[in-house]
């Protein structure tokens, strides 16, 4: 079954002007997503991958550039776009996008059934009741038990997981074809997370949602993800599917990432040397080069580009550049 | 080798104060990228130079009466003309400057201390500390700043001293609740926790570290506030509250020279000036001075 | 191994509107052993964070007492800063622990200045600066801002500040929570370093279970204001007995899909504090309920194996 590509970003080049001088946010960063994938970005603080997905929403604020690169979404290049037709079509309706911070997201004067209601309203022509019925079958599709009263009832009293629940319910409401969630579960508690976690699998599985999720955290995507992206310094080193880029890792990042967080495998942390680069100066060639243990010259010299090692895995880096 | 290691100790002292330095230098930016502050800034750096070197720049004495010179047309003599004793009125507005920075610096001086003491301790240990302050601060707002200062300053007598103090009466509760405010998010932030488990006592957490959080807030209001106090200072004077004759005060010379505004303009329009143009001043500066503080243009600074 | 700190009953009751109270700590006891790594998991509204604080006495338990070293100290009207030495704390955000407009220096130095641990300026720097390398940094920070920090460099900043104390044990709440994945090694592989420099005991607290089976050697999951399961930290990994335990050791998520078992997804949301359920605090989401009894009766803290503590009706 040959899978459609969705997302497809090109060379994205993001750079921030800010006082202490251009903050080169985003490298060159490619990246696909196919239909009905579950697609999860993996890096730390500063790693580049929320900029990804407010460069794909359009949402890239001042003091922020998107210097050159192609979004294509459904065929057409998003950057290349009318940012008016991208406002009305595209964000909101096509691709909708989640928060760490449900709660920031929701308007605190409107109750929890509103919200949802004029999301529909305004992207569908249907009637008022016939939004009233599908925002309770939204809230139930997310497993909101009462809806009815929850509907009635206002975001501050909904907890943390509810809320992001109600978040999902409202995204998905104008059936897009891409829904990007941003941390949505890191705020959260373990179990509730668990809760959350399945319910987008589901939703993916079910209704052939895509979705690509950010996160920091290498074990969230191991569970839910069907094909991951691992970003450092505003570069993507590493893509493939889970289980490749989990049990193979090749780009040495990767592996001193799976080395350093506790997970079931771990007796002890091992550390990655060094520190994450200021990205005003950051170093030259390829980002990682000054922690890398296998660094050589031409590390220093030139950026690798993405190579496919074994089918659907791809690596940048030089280790790999004659062993294609 | 006296060079070796005056060198050596401004190198170290540099060290020291680097991070003072980047500071000054990311202010210096931030104040360049604000024109309207710029404009403030020199407004008042005229003021004060102005203030302080009165008795070079100004052209005559601003008490010597030239009795044959009553009411003259501005002219090559006198730049801004003279008033109805015969003096001559750039250099009582020049003096002037100096009067009424007296004024703002000295309400602010019993101000500031004042209501920064209370505040803090309001706001730190709350309960009928809190209470008590905050009634009393309360009974002093109830009333509009003008009346509550005459009725200060006509009690006291009228004096430029007494208006002050009048002055600084009506203004106290405003530092007050401003310092309780910032006192109260303070105190609930963990380096405040972490200080109370190192084993600092509540004296040490008030003066070293919830005081110096408070001072740009206060600061701000108080560049703002500098145009009030010069406001009501001239209605105080314009009453004949505050200052007294000879004194070349700003707000008594457009209360004396009101009587010739139609045929002599000049007399009670050009101090009135020097007021708009020092509120203006203050105002811009306040402005330029809060958005500059403001922590989101700042790294990380709150 | 001998007892440095002991915890019997603790309750902390937060007053909450009229005449209501979070529930915070409802009735712990634990005791800590010199040298120990004690872990204290649990999610939010455990109360985990509150007792830390408890122990520390930066909060007053309502009722309980504190033992340290055989001594009890929950009576005490003002803790003494003698006593204040001895128990020192790392938050879990080093973005807010650290004073922003004051030096570095000044930021470690506070305490020893409180105590009158140093004599005059020259030997307050030396020890600054000793410290500062036992934390992984050079004295070129002294004079710098906490902005200008990087967060695993404050987070050693704050570490200094409190191990520059000498205090016996410290609580850490969740140092690393805050933290990259890649700065959480090494912030995690100084303290244990530390704690064998320095000869400390830690109480380590954490929502990441993983985390405390590398870290801790005893840990103890906390749910509403009860600890559910205590024992070595092995054996509670190896053999989890609490109905809560077992559900969230189900759903952490894990790198290899071979060790995934079914997941046990709780249902419902945490209680709130302010109404905890009667009886078990667990029974309401509890998949292996008895009946009656966890409605009614509390369990207690029963040994089931050595050195492995539960408290759940399955087991009396």
């Amino acid at each position: 079954m040959v899978q459609e590509l969705l997302l497809e970003i090109k060379d994205l080049e993001v750079n921030f002007y800010t006082y202490r001088g251009v903050v080169k946010a985003l490298n060159g960063v490619n990246l696909r997503i196919n239909k009905g994938e579950f697609f999860g970005l993996v890096g730390e603080t500063g790693c580049g991958k929320s900029v990804t997905a407010s460069a794909v929403l359009n949402l890239v604020q001042n003091p922020g550039k998107i210097e050159k690169g192609e979004i294509i979404f459904q065929g057409m290049d998003l950057l290349k776009m009318d940012k008016e037709e991208i406002r009305k079509n595209v964000r909101g309706k096509e691709i909708t996008m989640i928060m760490q911070y449900p709660n920031a997201a929701l308007n605190p004067v409107v109750n929890n059934g509103e919200q949802i209601l004029e999301a529909l309203i305004a992207n569908k022509k249907i009637s008022k009741e016939a939004a009233k019925k599908r925002t309770i079958e939204l809230l139930k599709e997310v497993n909101i038990p009462e809806p009815e009263k929850i509907a009635r009832q206002y975001p501050h009293q909904l907890s943390g997981g509810m809320a992001q629940r109600v978040m999902i319910a409202m995204m998905l409401s104008t059936k897009p074809a891409l829904l990007i969630a941003d941390e949505p579960t890191t705020a959260l508690d373990v179990s509730i997370q668990a809760q959350v976690l399945t319910l987008l699998k589901d939703l993916v599985e079910k209704n052939q949602t895509t979705i690509l999720l950010i996160t920091h955290d290498l074990s969230v995507v191991a569970e839910t993800c069907d094909r991951v992206g691992v970003m450092y310094a505003g570069d993507m080193v590493e893509t493939g599917k889970v289980d490749q880029v989990i049990n193979s890792a090749k780009h040495p990042y990767t592996k001193g990432l799976i080395n350093a967080i506790p997970s079931e495998r771990s007796k002890e942390l091992v550390e990655i040397r060094g520190s994450v680069p200021d990205l005003v100066e950051p170093p030259t060639g390829c980002r990682f080069h000054p922690r890398c243990d296998y660094a050589k010259t031409i590390c220093k010299r030139r950026k690798p580009q993405m190579l496919e090692i074994e089918r659907n895995h791809f690596v940048a880096c030089f280790l790999y550049e004659n062993k294609k | 080798m006296n060079k070796e290691i005056s060198q050596n100790w401004i190198t170290s002292w540099g060290k020291r104060h680097a991070s003072e330095i980047s500071d000054i230098k990311e202010t210096f930016y931030l104040v360049k990228k604000s024109p309207l502050t710029i404009v403030g800034l020199a407004i008042i750096l005229t003021l004060v130079v102005v203030a302080i070197f009165a008795p070079y720049i100004a052209p005559y004495d601003p008490v010597t009466m030239h009795l044959d010179k009553r009411l003259a047309v501005p002219s090559k003599d006198h730049l801004l003309g003279t008033d109805e004793l015969g003096r001559d009125i750039l250099s009582r507005i020049i003096y002037g400057a100096g009067v009424a920075l007296k004024i703002m610096l000295i309400v602010l001086a019993i101000d500031l201390p004042l209501g920064i003491f209370l505040g803090l301790i309001a706001g730190y240990f709350g309960g009928w500390i809190d209470e008590i302050i905050m009634r009393i601060a309360d009974i002093f707002m109830a009333f509009p700043r003008l009346i509550l200062a005459m009725a200060i300053g006509a009690a006291l007598g009228p004096n430029l001293r007494n208006t002050m103090i009048a002055i600084a009466l009506t203004m106290w509760p405003v530092y007050a609740r401003l310092a309780r405010g910032e006192t109260l998010s303070i105190k609930e932030r963990t380096f405040i926790e972490a200080e109370k488990a190192l084993g600092s006592s509540n004296l040490k957490i008030l003066i070293f570290n919830i005081l110096p959080l408070c001072f740009s807030t206060l600061i701000v209001r108080a560049t703002l506030d500098m145009g009030n106090i010069i406001r009501i200072a001239a209605g105080m004077s314009f009453l004949g509250l505050g200052a007294q004759p000879p004194t070349p005060d700003w707000g008594l010379m457009v209360s004396s020279g009101r009587n010739f505004l139609i045929n002599q303009w000049w007399v009670p329009t050009f101090p009135g000036f020097a007021i708009l143009l020092t509120v203006f001043g203050f105002n811009l500066l306040g402005d330029g001075i809060r958005d500059i503080s403001d922590p989101h243009l700042r790294r990380g600074k709150n | 191994m001998e007892e440095l700190i002991q915890l019997k009953e603790i309750k902390k009751y937060f007053p909450w509107k009229k005449q209501k109270y979070v529930k915070a700590v409802d009735g712990v006891s634990i005791s800590v052993n010199k040298r120990d790594i004690f872990g204290l998991v649990g999610e939010s509204g455990s109360g985990k964070t509150t007792l830390g604080r408890v122990i520390l006495r930066l909060i007053e338990p309502t009722s309980g007492s504190v033992f340290f070293n055989g001594r009890e100290i929950s009576k005490i009207k003002k803790i003494d800063k003698t006593l204040r030495k001895k128990m020192q704390i790392v938050f879990q955000d080093p973005y807010s622990s650290l004073h922003p407009r004051k030096k570095i220096k000044d930021i470690i130095g506070s305490g020893l200045r409180t105590h009158h641990m140093v004599k005059n300026e020259v030997e307050l720097i030396e020890k600054i600066e000793r410290f500062l390398n036992l934390v992984g940094m050079g004295k070129e920070h002294l004079y710098r801002y906490p902005h200008e920090l990087s967060g695993g460099q404050r987070q050693r900043i704050a570490i200094a500040r409190a191990l520059i104390l000498n205090p016996e044990f410290v609580v850490l709440d969740e140092p690393t929570s805050s933290l990259d994945v890649s700065v959480q090694a090494e912030i995690l592989n100084l303290l244990k370093k530390l704690r064998e420099e320095l000869n400390l005991t830690y109480i380590f607290i954490t929502h990441d279970l993983f985390l405390t089976r590398i870290i801790t050697e005893k840990i103890a999951i906390m749910y509403l204001g009860k600890i559910m399961e205590y024992g070595d930290t092995e054996r509670v990994f190896r053999n989890p007995m609490h109905p809560y335990t077992r559900a969230l050791f189900s759903v952490i998520p894990r790198l290899d899909a071979k060790m995934r078992s079914k997941k046990i997804i709780l249902q419902g949301e945490i209680p709130s504090p302010v109404n905890p359920p009667l009886g078990c605090r667990f029974h309401t989401r509890c998949i292996n309920k008895i009946g009656a009894v966890c409605e009614k009766t509390s369990p207690d803290l029963k040994e089931i194996e050595d050195n492995h503590f539960v408290a759940c009706h399955l087991y009396h």
